[in-house]
């Protein structure tokens, strides 16, 4: 099984981002997967940060784009949560691409603010194989540490899927559709739920899960 | 692994029993299990009709327990109480889980197979396969109609809630499958919430149009 650990990255996220590399390169000397990292910060200047990080821990087998793409704008919580969830959508629309143009089998979601243990991609795939599952995802607690939490942050997608599926909802054209980026999200996992795919969603097999916060 | 197929039962299932009692059978051939039923039906007679479904599907390993429960008493209380006997039944022999599949699920003969694969590949507690609201078949549910847990979890909480006794436990009866999941994860245990993997899995409903919807299907409203 041939895996892509495919994760957009934002300069609002460095807090995090050293400790997150230092996680993947441990979780690979586990289980080979190659990475892609989608920055869509302002400019090319993190990729640079980025870069050194990654030289710091070992990693060199791994692949960085930039998405340049209108922030700043939003001005109340709901129009900057907007301006996040597309640009996570689109950085997630070129790691589709990516699997779709490669030979790759999987993709592994993994948000760059989530610690966890480097066991954790060998049990995911462990659950996927005994179900024939396409997606399995794992809770990785909101960031108030309380309540569950079902996004991509810890995911593994099945290639079938996204061959069918890309993470740009296309406003009007489904009844169902949301008409934000806000849920874009959620509803592809319920266009998912609907076609009928084996998904399964997990709590407790990965612990601990950290997923980092800078408040 | 030894499993025990539990079942709380009651007259107004009638309209699936046969029909379920045939897949219970079929499975058995696949999968071997044992089979305990605990009918909450006002009186005994309906006990009677259920063994002669079980004779006329060869189903002879089995065990059916009566709970004669107060009338005006709730399904989702009168669900719990019929649990908490197989739960006991669970404990008291070499159980190692509690297969709890609805009397109004019609499934392929694999699934237990199947999910007995998936508690294995995680070392889960819980596998619970979505089974679809009766009434809106396009909506998950994830109550236990289609579950495997394991013994280890029974042995320590139980289907009978003393309420006021934990300041998260939910105040009625209505939430209790829900509260055992609470429970299972606050311990440490892990659970995995499969659909599609079963399939096709058939809710058999018996209501008419205009009757009212289950209340699963006003949770989310609810909660």
């Amino acid at each position: 099984m041939k895996i892509l650990i495919g994760t957009p990255i934002h300069i609002s996220k460095d807090y995090c981002m050293e400790r997150w590399l230092e996680n993947v390169a441990k979780l690979r000397q586990q289980t080979p997967a190659d990475l892609l990292l989608v920055d869509n910060s302002p400019g090319l200047d993190y990729m640079e940060k980025v870069k050194k990080y990654c030289e710091k821990y070992g990693i060199t087998n791994y692949r960085i784009e930039h998405l340049e793409i209108p922030q700043g704008k939003g001005i109340s919580k709901e129009e900057i949560d907007e301006e996040i969830h597309e640009r996570v959508a689109k950085s997630r629309e070129i790691i589709r691409q990516k699997i779709l143009s490669s030979n790759y089998d999987v993709l592994f979601s993994w948000a760059c603010d989530q610690i966890i243990s480097k066991n954790a991609l060998d049990k995911l795939i462990n659950v996927m194989n005994s179900g024939d599952l396409w997606v399995v995802i794992h809770n990785s607690w909101a960031e108030n540490d309380i309540d569950f939490n079902f996004d991509f942050g810890i995911a593994l997608i099945k290639r079938n899927i996204l061959e069918k599926y890309g993470f740009l909802p296309r406003f009007g054209t489904d009844p169902d559709v949301p008409n934000n980026w806000y849920c874009a999200e959620r509803w592809y996992e319920e266009r998912l739920k609907k076609d009928g795919c084996k998904y399964a969603e997990i709590c407790g097999l990965i612990n601990p899960i950290y997923h980092l916060h800078n408040r | 692994m030894k499993i025990l197929i539990g079942t709380p039962i009651h007259i107004c299932k009638d309209y699936s029993m046969e029909r379920w009692l045939q897949n219970v059978a079929k499975l058995q051939l696949q999968t071997p299990a044992d089979l305990f039923l605990v009918d909450n039906s006002p009186g005994l007679n309906y006990m009677e009709k259920v063994k002669g479904y079980c004779a006329k599907y060869g189903i002879t390993n089995y065990k059916l327990e009566h709970l004669e429960l107060p009338p005006e008493q709730k399904v989702d209380e009168r669900v719990a109480r019929s649990r908490e006997i197989i739960r006991k039944e669970i404990i008291s022999k070499d159980y190692d889980a509690w297969f709890t599949w609805e009397c109004d699920q019609i499934i392929p003969t694999n699934s237990l197979d199947e999910l007995i694969k998936m508690m294995n590949a995680g070392n889960f507690m819980m596998v619970n396969h979505n089974n679809w609201i009766r009434q809106l078949p396009d909506r998950v549910n994830t109550d236990f109609g289609i579950s495997l847990i394991k013994r280890e979890c029974l042995e320590k909480y139980s289907f009978l809630l003393e309420f006021g006794t934990d300041p998260d436990m939910p105040h009625n009866w209505k939430f209790g499958e829900a509260w055992l999941k609470v429970q299972i994860l606050r311990d440490g245990g892990s659970i995995v919430e499969v659909q599609g993997v079963l399939n096709p899995v058939y809710h058999l409903d018996n209501s008419r149009p205009g009757d009212p919807l289950p209340a699963e299907a006003y949770w989310d409203e609810d909660e």
